[in-house]
């Protein structure tokens, strides 16, 4: 869908046309009051919705905007209502600086969440009653002179309370609270926890997790996108539709206690996005086979094929059958190499002569010298096979620079937060094909991640984490000894 | 351990019965086909699996061969000619501009387009039909193709990571030659689409060990046997999770012991999907390398032509280890468990074994059930006739409905548990159900076509409609509309009842793949 702007935010439907979102309309209708209950409510809740980021611009594949798009949200805001608010509109909103002057002359409830006023306010209503679908922002503002032309208001019976300018200044106080709430409404070290803004702090997170948030998704109200802490595991809440799965994780933690290191199921950990592939909808009645030609292949019935139609003699026929045959790349015609009989079916010998049996090195060592012996072995069909795009000895291409870049790149965009790496890499690698990309990263990449990874006994061994193990790498190559250059 | 310690059931062999001609196709472009970033399909696992069949030394003891790439109109032999244009031309850069094509053709979410996705196509499929050539002529005893076994893809949609159904298309081939092919699948995931391809004959018979019960694909119920001329050559057994090696081997020998001996295939195709071995990333079994390879063992002990594909497998280190085991295991050659330096050996970190035992995870199937599904499909087994010396029998073109189980099946699969225990082979509910032909005789049964949102009018030109014979109670077929929201009208002409459902609007009927967009009946389309 087109991106959310501050323009569309609270928007309906208009006759067909395009959405129109509040703000849009005052300044086109200047007389309208901004819709302030909608966009109030809007903000909120795309601001919630971890799903959804609340700007403009950004489809599924592409990375989460989260915090900043909050933030983005809230300066437009800013300039949207700074700009176009015209001050002869009552200020609906209860945050006004009257409290804090401690004006008494305010009718209802001025700041519901001051703790002088008891004053039951609509705000106080929707904390106390959450059933109800929205923060009656109407009846806040029906407390104050509803907003007029200029004129109207200037002349009505019912005083303004507040001049123009203290209507702006409280709607300035509230755009810069809610910016504060935008950046971090959670940070501890806000030094504003106290007094009123601590409670409207509260209060809000107390609304948005009333409102918003589905308690089965979300482990923690603190978890957010926009939190400053780095993101949790991958483990999250299971959705109840893929129950299979789920079952299989909450078995006992027997599991994980598995004394084997390659215990299959300990490094397997289903993320929620593993479990997005491969849905069925379990609701539905049982999934029956669909008999129709258009559905079934078309099977000829038996004919007892000639033998006669002797496959040398027929040149269609044998066209054909060798066509499918495809190219033979083994046995070798008219070579003569012979593998050694007694290596057949041999895995490696326990122990090497090397200094430090076991590391890096000594498996690299070990590796060059089977591709040597493999070489030798399989004459031609050694490239044949691609073994030029075969393990480490694929980062002979690249640069110590590009390497170093590879890995940035991958580290710098994971799939836990959303992000994706593909595309940084196309452009930062646009000299290079997708293909050597791909070769890259499962024959270098993940090849040395996952060195790390059993090395350094992270605990799992997985090719599919991406994350673990990468920041060892990245230091590693920074070090030119360890990519090798000039080996053979 | 000895290679045929366990005592298979050879047919007559020849003079050497360990032996056997093994022809393995491999393309080394296949690994930097790349799927999606965090898409659990990796081709690349088959480049890992080469580079260790190599490093074992196993060339000695096959041919290799690479495949060639199969054309178009090789995969018209099956897919319909729309889809196979669409993969043909679709890529990542245009795909925003066939956002319709995407969701009739299923591709884009499971089944992402990326690039080079038709030449992968070509390549896999390339290899599987090379594989049957390679039996055909009689060159090889046993075929392998590692980068086929996509058994979901459907005749004119994509579904679960396949494409095009090379399966189907390598069976094609292979009856060209033998009048009788056996299809066996061992993936976790039900072979739906190889099943679905030749539900209603019987020269290929389906069978297929898969979880079921709340998993993908949905099918796969141990009451789906087949349907006309394919009744009872279809073989299902549904598993739940964590199933061992004991429990898997006690249903896999006796039933396929059985299937050879009724059916006498003349040749087979074993997809080895390596997402039932455990700890598989989206699998839920608990099957080991030898356990999983034992199915391979035991066929091969038949000398029956054998072809060998792959499939799923998410753990791509044992992916890797499960075929390359797989590969000596056709040879006829024991692997040490060390593995030998390789490419890739740090992938197999931290013990670098080639064998990764099962998981103390608990097996949800018990002996009894178990035993119960045993007995039910050698029951079905032994309604097949033994391989007649006469044709089988033509069925009557009027009566196509199947027999049906009990209604609250129904409800039992919706559970995330299969349970055979409750489940009754003898006291079947008759329950209809409507199946859409397209016979154009008396030009009155044509598709099925009906809306779940619209009122329908009676008497539009464009009825379509299915007859229904004496003995099925119609208010069942009325049931079944109702529940999902279907209007009809009823016509009697003659003899049989005639059910007449309308579409609501002579546009929706505009083309046979809006005709098929359609279908929700019988649970079809999502």
């Amino acid at each position: 869908m087109a991106g959310w702007s501050i323009w569309d935010h609270g928007a309906v439907p208009v006759s067909g046309k395009r959405f129109r979102g509040p703000i849009q309309e005052h300044r086109e209708n200047p007389e309208t009051r901004i819709n302030f209950t909608g966009l109030f409510n809007h903000i909120l809740h795309s601001c919630s919705e971890r799903q959804r980021p609340p700007i403009s611009g950004f489809h599924g594949n592409e990375s989460f905007p989260s915090q900043n798009g909050y933030v983005n949200t809230i300066y437009e805001i800013e300039s949207g209502v700074l700009g176009h608010l015209t001050p002869d509109i009552g200020n609906p909103f209860p945050f006004s600086s009257e409290t804090k002057h401690g004006s008494s002359s305010n009718a209802g409830a001025l700041n519901p969440f001051s703790s002088e006023r008891k004053l039951e306010s609509p705000l106080d209503n929707y904390l106390s009653n959450p059933c109800s679908s929205e923060i009656n922002c109407e009846s806040l503002m029906k407390t104050r002179s509803s907003g007029r032309k200029r004129e109207a208001q200037l002349s009505s019976d019912s005083p303004n309370p507040f001049s123009s300018e203290r209507n702006q200044e409280s709607t300035l106080n509230l755009i810069h609270w809610l910016r504060k709430v935008a950046e971090n409404p959670c940070d501890p070290s806000s030094d504003q926890k106290q007094g009123w803004y601590g409670e409207l702090l509260a209060q809000n997170l107390r609304a948005r997790e009333a409102l918003f948030l589905n308690i089965q998704n979300a482990s923690c109200v603190e978890e957010y996108p926009y939190q400053k802490k780095a993101a949790k595991s991958s483990r999250r809440a299971i959705p109840p539709s893929t129950r299979s799965q789920r079952d299989y994780l909450s078995q006992p933690s027997s599991l994980l206690s598995s004394t084997k290191p390659d215990q299959p199921n300990q490094s397997v950990q289903r993320s929620q996005r593993l479990m997005t592939y491969l849905k069925i909808n379990s609701d539905k009645p049982r999934k029956r086979v669909p008999v129709d030609p258009f559905f079934q292949a078309d099977v000829p019935e038996w004919t007892e094929p000639s033998r006669k139609r002797a496959r040398s003699t027929n040149e269609q026929n044998t066209l054909d059958d060798s066509r499918w045959l495809g190219t033979r790349v083994w046995p070798i015609e008219g070579l003569n190499l012979t593998i050694d009989q007694g290596l057949i079916g041999k895995g490696r010998p326990d122990r090497c002569s090397c200094t430090q049996p076991g590391s890096v090195q000594c498996a690299r060592v070990h590796v060059a010298e089977s591709r040597q012996r493999l070489r030798s072995e399989l004459g031609p069909a050694f490239d044949k096979w691609g073994f030029n795009d075969m393990g480490e000895e694929v980062a002979m291409n690249w640069t110590l620079k590009d390497e170093q870049s590879f890995t940035s790149l991958v580290r710098l965009n994971p799939i836990s937060k959303k992000k994706r790496f593909w595309m940084p890499l196309v452009m930062r690698f646009y000299d290079k094909t997708k293909e050597s990309l791909v070769s890259y990263y499962f024959n270098v990449f993940v090849l040395r991640r996952m060195s790390f990874q059993t090395r350094m006994a992270y605990g799992k061994v997985d090719s599919d984490d991406d994350e673990g193990g990468v920041r060892d790498l990245q230091r590693a190559i920074l070090s030119e000894s360890y990519v090798q250059r000039g080996v053979p | 351990m000895g290679l045929d310690d366990e005592s298979g059931s050879s047919l007559p062999s020849g003079t050497d019965a360990k032996k056997r001609k093994v022809s393995y196709f491999y393309d080394s472009e296949i690994g930097n086909y790349y799927y999606s970033q965090g898409h659990p399909m990796k081709p690349h696992r088959i480049r890992m699996a080469h580079n260790l069949v190599l490093n074992y030394g196993l060339l000695e003891c096959m041919e290799v061969c690479k495949p060639n790439l199969l054309e178009s109109n090789e995969f018209r032999v099956f897919h319909a000619d729309d889809y196979i244009s669409f993969l043909q031309s679709v890529t990542p850069e245009t795909q925003h501009e066939q956002l319709r094509q995407l969701k009739r053709f299923n591709v884009g979410e499971d089944c992402p387009v990326f690039d080079g996705l038709y030449s992968f196509c070509q390549t896999y499929a390339g290899g599987s039909v090379g594989a049957a050539v390679k039996l055909n002529n009689k060159e090889s005893d046993i075929s392998i193709n590692w980068s086929g076994g996509l058994h979901h893809a459907k005749k004119c949609e994509a579904s679960g990571f396949c494409y095009v159904n090379d399966i189907v298309l390598a069976i094609l081939e292979l009856l060209k030659w033998h009048q009788r092919v056996l299809y066996i699948d061992i993936d976790i995931h039900h072979g739906d689409g190889v099943e679905e391809a030749f539900y209603t004959t019987d020269r290929v018979m389906t069978v297929s060990f898969h979880k079921f019960g709340d998993y993908f694909p949905g099918t796969g119920h141990l009451k789906d046997v087949g349907y006309g001329k394919g009744k009872c050559y279809s073989l299902n057994v549904p598993l739940n999770d964590g199933i061992d090696d004991e429990s898997y081997k006690n249903l896999f020998r006796p039933i396929i012991q059985k299937v050879m001996e009724v059916y006498q295939p003349e040749a087979v195709v074993l997809q080895c999907g390596a997402d039932s071995l455990s700890g598989d990333r989206l699998g839920c079994f608990n099957l080991s390398v030898k356990g999983h390879a034992d199915c391979v063992r035991f066929l091969r002990s038949f000398n029956v032509p054998l072809m060998l594909l792959g499939g799923g497998g998410y753990t791509i280190r044992n992916v890797a280890r499960c075929w390359c085991y797989e590969t000596a295991v056709a040879v006829g050659v024991e692997l040490q468990d060390k593995l030998p330096i390789n490419e890739y050996y740090e992938y197999f970190g931290p013990d670098y074994t080639l064998h990764v035992g099962p998981s103390n995870m608990e097996n949800q199937n018990s002996a009894k059930e178990l035993a119960k599904i045993r007995n039910t499909l050698l029951e079905q087994l032994k309604r097949i006739q033994h391989v007649p010396s006469v044709p089988f029998q033509e069925r009557p073109p009027d009566t196509k409905f199947a027999e049906e189980e009990e209604e609250d099946l129904e409800k039992r699969t919706k559970s995330n548990k299969w349970d055979a225990e409750s489940h009754s082979s003898e006291s079947e509910d008759q329950k209809p159900q409507i199946h859409y032909t397209d016979a154009s005789e008396k030009g009155v049964v044509r598709r099925l076509v009906c809306s779940p949102t619209k009122q329908i009018k009676s008497g539009e030109e464009n009825g379509i409609g299915v007859m229904i014979p004496d003995h099925v109670p119609l208010h069942k077929i009325h049931n079944q509309l109702y529940s999902e929201n279907h209007s009809w009208t009823e016509l009697k002409t003659g003899p049989e009842e005639f059910l007449r459902v309308t579409s609501w609007s002579k546009s929706v009927v505009s083309s046979q793949n809006s005709l098929a967009q359609n279908l929700t009946l019988c649970g079809h389309l999502k």
